[in-house]
C-alpha cells in the first residue's frame, strides 16, 4: 500500500518488549516507529510532543499504569487510537476496563507477531480512508 | 498464545469491532445485578440493610458478601447461594453481542467452542504440592502452566521437580520474581543461570542469533527478560483463577527479592540449570 505509514508510539516498562515489538515494527511495512515510553506519565507526554497514529502500550507499569494513560490520552488527544498490551489480558476485569475506557484491542503477552501485523495493517487502511475522504 | 477475554477473540477473528465490545459491555453493566440487589429482590435483605452495607463499602475494600456477613446481615450459605445466582444469570458478553445483533446465536455457540479448544492451554490438571502450600490455588495453577509456557514462548523443555519448605534457593545469577495480591497471594520466583536466562529472555525480547550473543553479558536485559515471562506465567495464572472467581493483583516484576519462608522447586530444563521458589503472600 503507498501513502503515509502508520506513526506508532510504543510504551512499556519491559525493555525486551520494547525490543521485541520494535523488531517487529522495524518489519512491518504499515507502520513507522516514531518514539518509546516506559510509564504512562512518559507515554502522556510523548504522545502530546509527537502526536502518533497509535500508541501501543501495556497495562501494568510503575509509576501510572496504562489504564491511568488511557484515561488521560481519551480525555487529551481523543483521535489517537489506542491497543493495549496486557500479560493479565485473559483477567476479564482489566480488559473490560481497557474496551470501556475505549482501547482498540487488548493484546495478549507475549504479542502474537501476526495478530499485530494484521492490526497494524488494518489500522493503516482506516488511516489512508480517513485523509482520502 | 496467553488466556484472553473472549472479547479479545472475538476481534483478533475479525468477528465484531472494539464499538460492538462496548455497547456489549454497557448492556452487562445495565443488566447484572449487584448482590445487593439480589438480596433485596429476595427479600433476603432490606433496602435498608443493604443501603447501609453499600455505605460501609465506601470506606473499606471488602466483597458486599463478605461485609454483609461481618455486618451479621447475610449468613454464609446465604451469600454463598446469592453468588452462585448472580453467576448463573450472569449476562456474559457473547449472549449481549447476540442480543444486539452483532452475532448470530449459532455462529456463537461455534465461536465458543472455537474459543475453548484455543485455550485448553489453562484447563488446570491436578499437581502435587507439599504440605504447607496443598490450599494454594494459585500455586497448583503456576506449576501447571510453568512448562507449558516455557516450552511454548522459549522450546525450553522442562521436569518440574517435587516441591519442599526451604529458607533460600541456590545461588544461581538471575535471580527474579512478580508478586500477586489478592483473594490469594504468592511471590514467584525464577532463578536461573545465565545459559537458561540467555534463551528465555531472547525468545522473550524476539532477539535473533547476534543480538542474542550481545545480550549475553547483560544481565539487567536478563532479568528483565526473565521477568517479562513471570509476568506472563502470573498473568494467564491469574486469569485461570478470575474464571473460578478469585480476584487477584500483579506488581511488576523485582529482582533479587528476599527468598524465606517459601517452597523450592527443582526445575530439569533442557538448557542451562533453574529453580523455581513459591512463597506464600
Amino acid at each position: 500500500m503507498s501513502g503515509k505509514k502508520l506513526s506508532v508510539l510504543l510504551v512499556d516498562d519491559s525493555r525486551t518488549v520494547l525490543l521485541h515489538l520494535e523488531k517487529a515494527i522495524a518489519a512491518s511495512e504499515e507502520a513507522d516507529l516514531v518514539g518509546t515510553a516506559r510509564n504512562g506519565a512518559e507515554a502522556i507526554q510523548k504522545a502530546s510532543e509527537l502526536n502518533p497514529d497509535l500508541v501501543i502500550m501495556d497495562i501494568v507499569m510503575p509509576k501510572m499504569d496504562g489504564l491511568a494513560a488511557l484515561r488521560m490520552l481519551q480525555a487529551k488527544q481523543p483521535e489517537i487510537r489506542v491497543v493495549m498490551l496486557s500479560s493479565v489480558g485473559g483477567t476479564a476485569p482489566a480488559a473490560e476496563e481497557a474496551f470501556r475506557l475505549g482501547a482498540l484491542q487488548v493484546l495478549s503477552k507475549p504479542v502474537d507477531e501476526e495478530i499485530l501485523a494484521a492490526l497494524l495493517s488494518q489500522e493503516r487502511e482506516r488511516l489512508a480512508s480517513q485523509s482520502g475522504s | 498464545m496467553g488466556i484472553k477475554f473472549f472479547g479479545q477473540f472475538l476481534i483478533e477473528n475479525g468477528v465484531v469491532d472494539s464499538d460492538q465490545i462496548r455497547a456489549a459491555l454497557k448492556l452487562m453493566e445495565e443488566e447484572n445485578r449487584s448482590l445487593g440487589t439480589l438480596a433485596e429482590a429476595g427479600g433476603i435483605l432490606t433496602a435498608e440493610e443493604a443501603a447501609k452495607v453499600n455505605a460501609q463499602q465506601r470506606t473499606c475494600d471488602v466483597p458486599f458478601g463478605e461485609l454483609a456477613v461481618e455486618m451479621g446481615l447475610l449468613s454464609e450459605e446465604q451469600v454463598e447461594y446469592l453468588l452462585g445466582f448472580q453467576e448463573q444469570t450472569r449476562l456474559r458478553i457473547g449472549q449481549a453481542l447476540v442480543r444486539q445483533g452483532a452475532l448470530a446465536n449459532d455462529r456463537l455457540l461455534e465461536l465458543l467452542v472455537q474459543f475453548e479448544n484455543e485455550q485448553a492451554l489453562f484447563r488446570i490438571g491436578n499437581v502435587d504440592l507439599p504440605e504447607g502450600l496443598e490450599s494454594n490455588l494459585l500455586a497448583a495453577t503456576v506449576l501447571d502452566l510453568l512448562p507449558k509456557l516455557l516450552v511454548r514462548v522459549a522450546s525450553i523443555g522442562v521436569r518440574v521437580g517435587k516441591g519442599q519448605a526451604a529458607a533460600d534457593a541456590p545461588d544461581l545469577p538471575v535471580r527474579t520474581a512478580v508478586a500477586v495480591t489478592g483473594d490469594v497471594g504468592l511471590l514467584i520466583c525464577l532463578l536461573g543461570n545465565e545459559e537458561f536466562s540467555l534463551q528465555l529472555a531472547g525468545a522473550t525480547a524476539g532477539l535473533d542469533e547476534s543480538r542474542l550473543e550481545a545480550a549475553r553479558q547483560n544481565v539487567a536485559l536478563l532479568t528483565d527478560g526473565v521477568g517479562e515471562f513471570l509476568n506472563v506465567l502470573a498473568g494467564n495464572a491469574m486469569g485461570v483463577l478470575e474464571r473460578k472467581q478469585i480476584t487477584t493483583e500483579l506488581a511488576p516484576p523485582q529482582c533479587d527479592p528476599e527468598l524465606d519462608s517459601g517452597y523450592l522447586f527443582d526445575l530439569a530444563v533442557s538448557v542451562g540449570k533453574a529453580a523455581l521458589y513459591l512463597k506464600p503472600l
